[in-house]
């Protein structure tokens, strides 16, 4: 038996007006393609144009890179997709740094459950939004990789988003842990303090490598306490020193204005930087 | 560059994710595909969504491709579940482009018109004397083996109505044919 | 020589007590220039005040006509730039698509269908249209660095700067990568480095050598490669008087110092002219 191939006119013919063959010729044709590729590749020769068009629109489906949780949030709430998509790449909003956040704040009001104090909540928790800076501005955790700093978005536009976009979830995972220390007034002592060591430390990251920068103002945060348990004495609570006093939180505040008004002064600066972390 | 792959060999390449295998199959299937669409929906646009859907689909699983008969014959059961997906999306009962026996037949020449009705002998003559209804639903559950729910989909009348039209049709072909 | 791209005079950098760059003045213009040196030149160090990542402690810098140490330079500058650095540092999860994606986010194509386009137009560019879509961390090196290759091509720059775009590539790869460069510095202006000599040989119309920090040559391959003229000879056996020697590929020896009389004498290449240049700064006697 020969092997039987539809004519290349048919072929041409359904390859570019389908609709105008007749039924029986069409499905004869139709049936046999299904099991015969020289014929199929005919019908492709004939209908070449159609192919690219439709490999596009095919392409840009799959292509499309899938969008996280965060980047869908963001958008969500008014961002347009390609800053979604950088700002949720910042490492301050991956799931387990919140939850790290989570689990220290809620561990440090145990703490004070149990003991009835809460100094150890009161010196940890304004350290936790530094953190959050810190990581935003570590090269090594630069989604781009070193690439990324030799572009036009590199600078304070992206920087102070991403810092911003850092800190929420820090400040909710802290409040919420706050929420578990036995006295309530003391619940937002720690709120002020930990804008102003995240504002120095952006502010800093002007001026210092990263690390650096977030070591020193740790340093700078353990010092003070010390210094102020040694001045007024062990018998005082740490909620009722001068730091976290009504004054020491206008201080506090003072100082986080402050140094956001710097940090827009210095903002050509976030356009830089030293790759060598 | 390399050797031609077949079907089944880019199949199991996309399934890893090879997308050069999925542009080759796609080249070398898209078109007969998409005629084959336009002959079941009027509406141009919607065969194209559908081609596109059928690739789209393919991509993220093929792996369901059971290594059994035609990957040829499997894109086509992909593709008009495709298509019906797309009109029930759009809610359009698009009526199913049949044309008539008045339609401009294909101008074959004579050796190759012999061979033809070798292939479909009688069919041809049996076929015309059927309605286009009947010969749409013909076309939907024999030659597209579609269930009759699917082929109601596709052709925008109740099920029921398939299953008496197809009734009806092969009752009538198999007068006419014997 | 055209307008040049980039002007460096006295250009200098320290990190601590090393000194990465020691004055270095240099000109740039359209084509593709090589930059040759041994590790710890300062080659890296160079590239990346140019590609605007790292300011320099002194000198003066004109960048594609402007002042990198400005803000509003630096945004300009990288506008038309492309950067490959010498370690990538990829996400951990990114597919090739994904990462050459949000890096054109950064070069400003906000808008979808046409970053897309543009993403997809590199990555063939660059070959490696079939695995878009695969991550990074399981391709291999070559094509790691064809995937950094190709987010430097992306909004076609006119200042090119790539940090040895040729490592890890094997000979067939870097063929394309030749035929690739040469199709696109025909509009831009392309600085390399490498240690490839036989890259700045086919590619590069200039060629600048640097040493501990310092330019020590700027001209042509050609030039460069007569610097060893009349000092390089082959021998089945080693001469002790030769201030480099080694084995080639076919069994003899080469040598590069003052050769001895009747030595049989060979055209230098551009590996010998560079040779005898690091050796001559190395202090060796000549």
């Amino acid at each position: 038996m020969t092997t039987w191939h539809a004519p290349p006119d048919v072929l041409a013919r359904y390859a570019r007006t389908p609709e105008a063959l007749d039924e029986v010729t069409a499905a004869s044709v139709e049936q046999h393609l299904l099991a015969c590729a020289e014929c199929r590749s005919g019908v492709a020769q004939a209908a070449a144009p159609v192919a690219s068009a439709s490999w596009a629109a095919i392409a840009d489906v799959i292509d499309r890179p899938r969008a996280s949780i965060v980047e869908r949030l963001l958008a969500r709430f008014g961002l347009p997709d390609h800053l979604a998509r950088v700002i949720g790449a910042t490492p301050g909003l991956r799931v387990a740094w919140v939850t790290t956040i989570a689990v220290l704040g809620l561990g440090a009001a145990a703490i004070a459950r149990d003991t009835g104090s809460s100094a150890v909540f009161l010196a940890i928790a304004p350290l936790l939004p530094l953190g959050s800076v810190l990581l935003t501005f570590l090269p090594a955790e630069e989604p781009g990789g070193e690439a990324a700093a030799a572009t036009p978005l590199h600078g304070a536009g992206v920087a102070i988003r991403r810092t911003v976009a850092a800190l929420v979830p820090t400040f909710l995972a802290l409040g919420l842990a706050s929420a578990a220390l036995p006295r309530l007034t003391e619940a937002a002592a720690w709120l002020l303090p930990g804008l102003a060591l995240a504002a120095g430390v952006l502010l800093l990251a002007t001026y210092l490598r990263p690390v650096l920068a977030a070591t020193t103002l740790t340093a700078g945060w353990v010092g003070l306490l010390t210094a102020v348990r040694v001045v007024e004495g062990r018998h005082l609570a740490l909620a009722d020193t001068v730091v976290f006093e009504p004054t020491g939180q206008l201080v506090a505040l003072a100082l986080a204005v402050l140094a956001a008004g710097l940090v827009h002064l210095r903002r050509d600066h976030f356009s830089t930087v030293e790759v060598t972390w | 560059m390399d050797a031609v792959r077949t079907d089944a060999a880019l199949l199991a390449a996309l399934a890893e994710g090879d997308r050069g295998a999925l542009r080759e199959l796609h080249d070398r299937h898209a078109p007969w595909l998409s005629s084959r669409l336009r002959r079941r929906c009027a509406d141009p646009d919607l065969a194209a969504e559908a081609l596109q859907d059928t690739f789209v689909a393919v991509w993220k699983g093929a792996g369901r491709w059971d290594g059994r008969g035609e990957p040829a014959a499997w894109m086509w059961g992909i593709a008009i579940r495709r298509l019906i997906g797309v009109l029930r999306r759009r809610g359009r009962w698009t009526p199913v482009a049949s044309p008539s026996g008045a339609a401009e037949e294909v101008v074959v020449a004579a050796e190759e018109q012999v061979l033809l009705s070798i292939e479909h002998g009688g069919l041809a003559a049996a076929m015309a004397t059927l309605s286009p209804e009947l010969r749409a639903v013909l076309q939907a559950t024999v030659l597209d083996g579609l269930t009759t729910r699917e082929a109601g989909h596709l052709l925008g009348i109740p099920a029921g109505t398939v299953k008496t039209r197809a009734m009806r049709a092969r009752a009538e072909l198999r007068g006419a044919l014997t | 020589m055209s307008t040049p791209t980039v002007i460096a005079q006295g250009v200098s950098k320290r990190f601590g007590p090393k000194v990465a760059l020691a004055g270095v003045d240099l000109h740039l213009a359209s084509g593709i220039t090589g930059l040759l040196g041994p590790n710890g030149a300062g080659k890296t160090t160079l590239l990346r005040i140019l590609a605007t990542v790292l300011a320099p402690d002194r000198g003066d810098l004109e960048v594609l006509g402007h002042d990198p140490s400005t803000a509003d330079g630096r945004l300009a500058v990288r506008r038309r730039l492309g950067y490959l650095p010498q370690e990538p540092g990829f996400h951990r999860s990114f597919s090739a698509f994904e990462f050459v994606d949000y890096v054109a986010i950064l070069k400003e194509w906000s808008d979808r269908r046409s970053r897309h386009d543009e993403v997809r137009r590199v990555l063939s560019l660059v070959g490696l249209e079939p695995v878009m879509g695969t991550a990074i961390r399981k391709l291999s090196g070559g094509m790691r660095r064809r995937v950094a290759i190709a987010q430097s091509l992306l909004g076609d720059p006119d200042l090119l700067v790539l940090d040895e775009p040729t490592a890890g590539l094997d000979p067939e790869q870097r063929l394309r990568f030749r035929e690739l460069l040469s199709a696109v510095a025909a509009r831009s202006t392309v600085l390399l480095s490498t240690h490839q000599t036989d890259d700045v040989a086919a590619l590069c119309n200039r060629v600048i050598v640097l040493l501990a920090g310092e330019v020590r040559f700027a001209g042509t391959p050609q030039e460069l490669a007569a610097l060893a003229e009349g000092r390089v000879w082959i021998d089945s056996v080693r001469d002790a008087a030769a201030q480099l020697a080694w084995i080639t590929g076919e069994g003899m020896v080469r040598h590069i110092g003052p050769p001895p009389a009747g030595a049989h004498l060979v055209p230098p290449t551009v590996e010998d002219g560079y040779l005898t240049l690091s050796e001559a700064t190395a202090g060796a006697l000549v």
